[in-house]
């Protein structure tokens, strides 16, 4: 009886081995097929509306930032952001992108405009499909958009002014130079020139002269602005004493052809935007400040922008954003965490 | 029919149990393969769920090209043919767009499937537009409409691919996970399987073990009993199968041949002491006979008693010497037929008398011989040529000095079963050193004596021990030199009507 017991008791010990090794090996194995998902989208939250936001160049920080901050905005307000860009697309252009919303049928459209007269057409046939669009950072008033977040062109060149104005020569002509390349040069830029040549004209101090130049880089082929800078760089005469940018990336490129030519210090550069490039630059002395707009402030009102519309059939004509000047004191706001 | 019977009655039959065994490791076995293969199939089912997401979009891809190339030849051909066609891949289309999203959800793959339905159904009103212009011969403006349709079509066909590369990308990864885990699977497989069978094996022979082990005792048992051991423990049933029933029986034939033997041994030692006893009766009774043959022919006791005879015939007493004589013939008649027979106690009573008899006319009457028997006991069987030698060595070795007063008394009773008989004088009595020569047999006996008839009381003993067998009954008793003697026998009570048990039967 005894060894009756004994071997009963072996056997039942291996079954129970055996089970909890075969439910090992199980659930491992429902893990691993769990974690592939056949289903997509199948626990994905549902969105009542579907925004498309078009990007130029939807890489950048600043697109990232947009993008980001009006998803969480439509988030909340119950829709969904896609976010398309013309390069992404082979050979397709904003105007393609834009009839792509259209045919789609989304609920709204976010683009920066290009002032052309395809996409001012294109604008007004959306609306006429019952698609509301908004204009970000760049307007363009002739066509029949909703609504227009972007920058506050008196606020922007007052504040480019006071950077400006700290880098003037005490005595003498200060040649001042203001970069940008054709994607971003638009009527407000125009708008933030005037308004700094205008109160620089006012408040600078006597024996100080101004010598405010502009330019723009033709930057429809690839890669010019770089060969640009490059050049400019090359070529002493033309370098001028404070180079105001007003492009993201000719931030970059201007900082690395400052310390590439050893112009530390002797070109003083005012930026655009907070890209990692950037505030390292800052961090290092290498550029003295950024002037960046809102990035989350645009993303949250142009969803908010169309919501209203949706909900209300109307919306404001105009959201103003802020800007941010980023100086050496306050680069570690500007850090993703962790960055920091 | 019986042997089945006994067959089935096996509680748990090593056959049943065997098989319960093998059952058990193959239905396990069977168990886990089929757990391995059902893990395996739901794996390879996955992987081939895996790419139909891209099959689906290839499809559709295909479709949509369909419709677009009939447009293209209607416009082209305005054959009807492609009409017809047209109307057919459009309607098909439309099918496969209802398998799209259609929905607003976080996941980049099902927004672009929302889209390419939404840009679908744009692009397949634009065609029906287009189709129609051309049915309405309105040149302007089909051509126009088929350029917006064509372009929707590239649209269409750029999210296509987008989203087929975006599926391409997922699945692959998906794919990788999936061969990754197979890999794993299929290792563990075949640990699982190896640990299975190993597990399998040893139960098998733990359990295969614990059935021949009682077994094995036996055949080590059996092989001692065979060997003439007889001592080995009993073996303990372990289970009550087959050996344990052969087991169970291998101890009760064990059990048994034991008690045989301890019969046998037994009755052998009975036989061999009855043998003994029996041979030693024939010896006593062959010395007693001996001794009696020379009594016969012992010629004082012989001649004494013919010379008293003599006397008396000369002194003209007829009767009674006639009487003597008789008594006389008598007394040698018993003593000469009676030696290997049983007496009656009234035998026995009267060949003492006889003798007293024979005594008191050689003495003239000088002994006094006083006799007390209990009334209807004459028939008790009783040994032999018991008595007489008693009172014969009373006379000669008591009352021989002092014949005028000395006496003689013989008492037998019956106490229940018992006889009781004490023959006692008060003569020259014995010390203890006497009686115990006595009992022991070493007093010598003078067989020239002229009262003797030739029997020593030893004898009388050794034959009352032999046939009673027992030894505390007879006992002598003397307070010492000149204070006579009771001899004592208590003997068992055995009637005439019931057989005489010879050689302790």
């Amino acid at each position: 009886m005894e060894t009756m017991k004994k071997s009963t008791l072996t056997i039942f010990c291996i079954l129970a081995g055996c089970i909890f090794f075969l439910s090992g090996i199980w659930i491992y194995f429902q893990k691993n097929l769990d974690r592939v998902e056949l289903g997509e989208g199948e626990r994905a939250t549902a969105y009542q509306r579907h925004y498309l936001m078009i990007a130029n160049d939807k890489d950048t920080g600043m697109w990232q930032s947009v993008y980001e901050s009006a998803s969480k905005e439509a988030e909340s307000k119950d829709a969904y952001v896609e976010l398309l860009s013309p390069e992404q697309m082979n050979g397709y252009s904003q105007a393609d992108c834009l009839k792509i919303g259209i045919a789609s049928k989304v609920d709204g459209i976010i683009l920066e405009a290009d002032g052309s007269k395809e996409e001012q057409h294109l604008i007004t046939e959306a609306l006429k499909d019952g698609i509301p669009v908004v204009t970000v950072m760049t307007d363009d008033t002739a066509t029949s958009r909703i609504s227009f977040v972007g920058l506050n062109s008196y606020q922007m060149g007052s504040a480019y002014t006071e950077q400006i104005q700290g880098m003037l020569k005490e005595k003498g002509s200060t040649s001042v130079m203001f970069l940008s390349t054709s994607s971003s040069k638009t009527q407000e830029t125009n708008l933030v020139y005037s308004q700094v040549k205008k109160e620089l004209e006012s408040r600078k101090k006597t024996g100080q002269s101004i010598d405010l130049t502009e330019y723009c880089v033709d930057s429809s082929a690839d890669f010019d602005t770089e060969e640009f800078v490059r050049d400019m760089f090359v070529s002493d005469e033309s370098l001028p004493d404070v180079i105001v940018c007003m492009d993201e990336v000719v931030t970059e490129c201007v900082c690395q052809a400052l310390v590439d030519y050893n112009q530390v210090g002797n070109v003083k550069v005012i930026g655009y935007y907070y890209s990692n490039v950037t505030l390292n630059a800052i961090d290092k002395g290498i550029i003295s400040s950024a002037i960046a707009l809102d990035m989350e402030e645009i993303g949250r009102y142009s969803v908010n922008a169309l919501d209203e519309y949706i909900s209300f059939g109307h919306s404001n004509n105009y959201y103003s954003v802020d800007q941010h000047v980023i100086t050496k004191d306050n680069t570690r706001e500007y850090r993703t965490e962790d960055e920091k | 029919m019986k042997d089945e019977k006994e067959f089935s009655a096996v509680k748990n039959s090593i056959q049943t149990r065997l098989s319960g065994v093998m059952l058990l490791v193959l239905i396990f076995a069977l168990g886990i393969n089929v757990f391995i293969f059902a893990q395996i199939r739901t794996a390879v089912g996955r992987i081939d769920a895996v790419f139909s997401s891209n099959t689906a979009i290839n499809e559709l891809s295909d479709s949509i090209e369909q419709v677009e190339s009939t447009v293209y030849e209607y416009l082209n051909t305005n054959s009807s043919q492609a009409l017809e066609n047209y109307y057919r891949y459009e309607q098909n289309y439309r099918n496969l767009l209802e398998d799209l999203n259609d929905r607003n959800l976080d996941n980049e793959a099902k927004m672009l499937e929302k889209n390419i339905r939404r840009m679908s159904e744009t692009y397949l009103d634009q065609t029906n537009e287009t189709v129609q212009a051309k049915r309405g011969r309105n040149v302007e403006k089909y051509k126009t409409s088929y350029e917006d349709e064509h372009k929707l079509y590239e649209y269409i066909n750029s999210y296509s691919y987008k989203l087929n590369n975006l599926r391409f990308k997922m699945n692959s990864a998906n794919y990788q996970l999936l061969l990754s885990a197979m890999n794993v699977l299929y290792k563990l497989c075949i640990a699982v399987m190896l640990v299975v069978y190993a597990l399998g094996l040893v139960v098998t022979t733990l359990l295969v073990r614990n059935m021949i082990r009682p077994l094995t005792a036996l055949s080590n048992t059996a092989h001692e009993v065979a060997k003439g051991n007889l001592n080995v423990p009993q073996l303990p049933v372990v289970v009550e199968d087959e050996v344990g029933i052969v087991t169970r029986s291998f101890n009760q034939m064990l059990e048994s041949i034991r008690q045989n033997i301890e019969q046998l041994k037994d009755s052998m030692e009975r036989q061999a002491q009855m043998k003994e006893r029996e041979l030693l009766m024939e010896t006593h009774l062959k010395e007693a006979q001996l001794k009696y043959l020379q009594a016969q022919i012992n010629p004082h006791f012989l001649f004494n008693s013919l010379n008293a005879g003599a006397q008396l015939a000369m002194m003209g007493d007829a009767d009674k010497t006639g009487a003597f004589l008789e008594k006389m013939a008598d007394f040698f008649r018993y003593n000469v037929r009676k030696m290997e027979e049983d007496a009656m106690l009234w035998e026995e009573v009267e060949a003492v008398d006889n003798y007293i008899y024979i005594l008191n006319v050689r003495f003239a009457g000088d002994i006094t011989y006083i006799k007390e028997v209990d009334e209807g006991i004459e028939n008790i069987r009783i040994p032999s040529m018991i008595l007489q030698p008693l009172v014969e060595n009373a006379v000669q070795h008591g009352i021989h000095d002092c014949m005028e007063t000395g006496w003689i008394r013989m008492s037998i009773h019956q106490n229940e079963d018992m006889l009781d008989i004490t023959i006692s004088d008060n003569g020259a009595g014995m010390t203890e050193e006497m009686i115990a020569k006595v009992m022991s047999g070493s007093a010598s006996q003078d067989n020239e004596d002229r009262f003797s008839t030739g029997i020593a009381v030893r004898n009388v003993i050794d034959r009352l021990q032999l046939y009673y067998k027992q030894k505390e009954f007879f006992t002598i008793e003397s307070d010492g030199p000149d204070t006579g003697t009771t001899v004592h026998i208590m003997i068992p009570v055995e009637k005439d009507d019931t057989e005489i048990p010879k050689d302790g039967e």
